[in-house]
């Protein structure tokens, strides 16, 4: 066995070299050779990469994979705030006490009982009564025009989405920069 | 040189590198690991992780050992992970072939008989000696370069080594049919 370092360490340079020595080798650096030798037969038989050669997949930015996230973020925000804002505008329309029924109505037996008897002989008042044409006559423009505006803005969103995407690719690009030198530890 | 033409360099030299030394990783993990889909995953694990370093990275013209050293710590995480040294059941060896993949009936006997005498010369090794062994063999590396990939002292590697080849040539040759 060598005892000498820097000889062992010359002995299995020429017994693992790539190419054989043109120098006849020593018995016991012959030998460490064909072991060398067996091995790499061995491993190149085993080998795969000569049926399917490795193809490098570049990582996709954590920032670009993110983006989804948050434009599913928004999308979500957007709908929360056309809900809200569509609740809102129905609980004030509709009346203070949260009641159905319109005002003077009757709707319990027991007060249609202590209500007089209309006198069907007594003139009427002149009373101008909701007519239908009345009832529909509510202003919802302004909820009209909020809906259709935050539907043209998403619709429009949606429709810009690659060219925002393209406008904001430098953004994406120096964050992802900076993200790398970060992981990098080059920073 | 602007941010752009900095990332297209980059995607260049890493599609290089992915032809040139793609092979030898997934060789060596693959060795070390004896499982097809953790190689493969492994491997592309190595490219990322280059990937994701490589502003850190000095170009010294010896990319084949900084890729096999960046294996060389994926495979020790994945055991220390796996909660095993290495995956040496012969079986697992045996199903290194992927399922699906059609190969011509002699070059598949050849690969089983390659893949098993493999697997048994590779059990008889100890962890430290394949290590060196497989570094030498795929990464090209230098003895000193081993010892410093594997934290330890280059004599330590190198008797590594020396054990390694006289253990194969034992299995490989003189016990050979």
């Amino acid at each position: 066995m060598s005892e000498d370092p820097n000889k062992l360490r010359r002995q299995l340079e020429r017994a693992t070299a790539a190419e054989d020595s043109p120098d006849a080798l020593d018995a016991e650096t012959a030998s460490l050779r064909e072991g060398w030798l067996a091995l790499g037969q061995l491993l190149e038989a085993a080998e795969r990469e000569s049926t399917e050669p490795f193809e490098w997949k570049r990582p996709p930015s954590r920032l670009r994979q993110n983006r989804w996230k948050l434009a599913g973020v928004a999308a979500l925000a957007a709908s929360l705030l056309i809900g809200l804002t569509v609740a809102w505008s129905l609980v004030r329309k509709s009346p203070p006490n949260g009641s159905t029924a319109t005002p003077g109505e009757v709707t319990s037996p027991e007060e249609k009982e202590s209500l007089p008897t209309p006198d069907l002989d007594e003139p009427k008042l002149a009373v101008d009564e909701p007519t239908l044409e009345d009832e529909l006559d509510w202003d919802d423009d302004p909820l009209d025009r909020q809906l259709a505006s935050v539907g043209e803005e998403i619709v429009r969103i949606q429709q810009d989405w690659d060219s925002v995407d393209n406008a904001f690719e430098p953004v994406w690009h120096g964050l992802e920069q900076m993200a790398e030198d970060i992981d990098g530890e080059t920073l | 040189m602007t941010s752009r033409s900095r990332q297209t360099n980059d995607n260049q030299r890493f599609a290089e590198w992915g032809r040139q030394y793609g092979g030898a990783v997934r060789g060596y993990l693959l060795a070390m690991v004896r499982r097809v889909d953790v190689a493969e995953d492994l491997t592309q694990e190595v490219f990322c992780r280059a990937w994701r370093a490589r502003r850190g990275y000095r170009e010294q013209g010896n990319a084949r050992a900084y890729l096999l050293r960046i294996a060389d710590r994926l495979v020790c995480d994945h055991h220390r992970k796996s909660g095993r040294e290495v995956n040496l059941d012969e079986e697992s060896w045996k199903q290194v072939e992927p399922a699906g993949r059609v190969a011509e009936p002699p070059e598949k006997l050849v690969r089983e008989e390659a893949g098993e005498q493999l697997a048994a010369a590779m059990e008889k090794l100890t962890a430290a000696q394949r290590r060196v062994l497989l570094l030498r063999y795929y990464g090209e590396m230098s003895f000193a370069e081993i010892a410093e990939t594997m934290d330890c002292p280059v004599n330590t590697a190198l008797s590594h080594c020396r054990r390694g080849l006289l253990t194969l040539r034992k299995i490989l040759v003189e016990n050979a049919p």
